[in-house]
Parts: C-alpha cells; sequence; structure tokens
C-alpha cells in the first residue's frame, strides 16, 4: 500500500512536469540520528521542471503516504504527528 | 520512475550519480535527502522506527 501511495505521486508528478527520471526512496524499520530516510530525486532537461517535481513528491509524500514513525526521546517513546505546515506546503500545488 | 520502500540503508550520492548516468539528455538532477534527528519538539530523540502499512 505504501509502495502504490508513493507510485500514485510520483505518477502525478510525471504528468506535472516533463521529468527523465524520477526516483523515490524510503527506509523502514530501526534508524539511528543521522541517518538518511528519505531521497527523492527528479532529472529533466532543464531545472525548473526537476526542482518543482522534487518539492512535489516531498511534499505529497509527507501528506499522502502511510509512514507511521515512532521516536525514542528522553521521555520516552512517542508517535511522530504530522504537522500543519506539512499541509500548507502540500496546498501549495492544487 | 523507481519506486524502494526497504530497511537496507543507502548512499545519496550515489542515488544521486544514478540519475544521470548514461543520459546525456538530462540537463538538471534535483535531489532531497531527509535525515533522522536527535532533536525534535524540544525531546532528545535517541533513534527511531519507520513503518508501513503492507497491502
Amino acid at each position: 500500500m505504501t509502495e502504490k501511495a508513493l507510485a500514485k505521486i510520483a505518477v502525478e508528478a510525471e504528468q506535472r512536469w516533463p521529468l527523465l527520471k524520477l526516483e523515490v526512496l524510503h527506509r523502514i524499520g530501526a534508524l539511528e540520528p543521522g541517518e538518511p530516510i528519505v531521497f527523492v530525486a527528479a532529472a529533466s532537461a532543464h531545472r525548473q521542471a526537476a526542482f518543482d517535481a522534487c518539492a512535489f513528491v516531498m511534499d505529497y509524500l509527507k501528506t499522502r503516504a502511510p509512514f507511521w514513525k515512532k521516536e525514542n526521546t528522553s521521555e520516552g517513546a512517542r508517535w511522530v504527528e504530522g504537522r500543519d505546515s506539512d499541509h500548507a506546503a502540500a496546498d501549495r500545488w492544487k | 520512475m523507481a519506486i524502494r520502500v526497504q530497511v537496507e540503508p543507502f548512499d545519496p550520492g550515489a542515488e544521486v550519480n544514478a540519475m544521470h548516468a548514461a543520459n546525456v539528455g538530462v540537463g538538471a538532477v534535483v535531489s532531497f535527502v531527509g535525515y533522522v534527528r536527535d532533536f525534535n519538539e524540544g525531546r532528545e530523540v535517541s533513534g527511531m522506527s519507520s513503518n508501513t502499512i503492507r497491502a
């Protein structure tokens, strides 16, 4: 389901911009501070399409892809909640 | 288009280079790398786990 959600976002990006390549990579499992957890890259003939597509995919990934994150903190474990700022960022692509 | 959800670590630099590999029509590659922080909303973070819904 998560792969399907990511694929849907990627397909939409390819429909919106003339991309030559698009990659979306997300890690799951246990992660430590400093580790890369997500990677998005867009390739195009000219820079603006690549800039916009990369930002679009990240904004939609944050709000539409089903990832569940739990942090181990100094005061115990807690679920990571979505942020209002993530939704505001995604809304600019409507 | 490539979608990968994986447990294994990855090398962001290698991923960026692969975006251009042998395609001289590519004039621009823009990439984003998200990292796990050691601090969030007022608390120190020693680690985290990320999970998905498997269909």
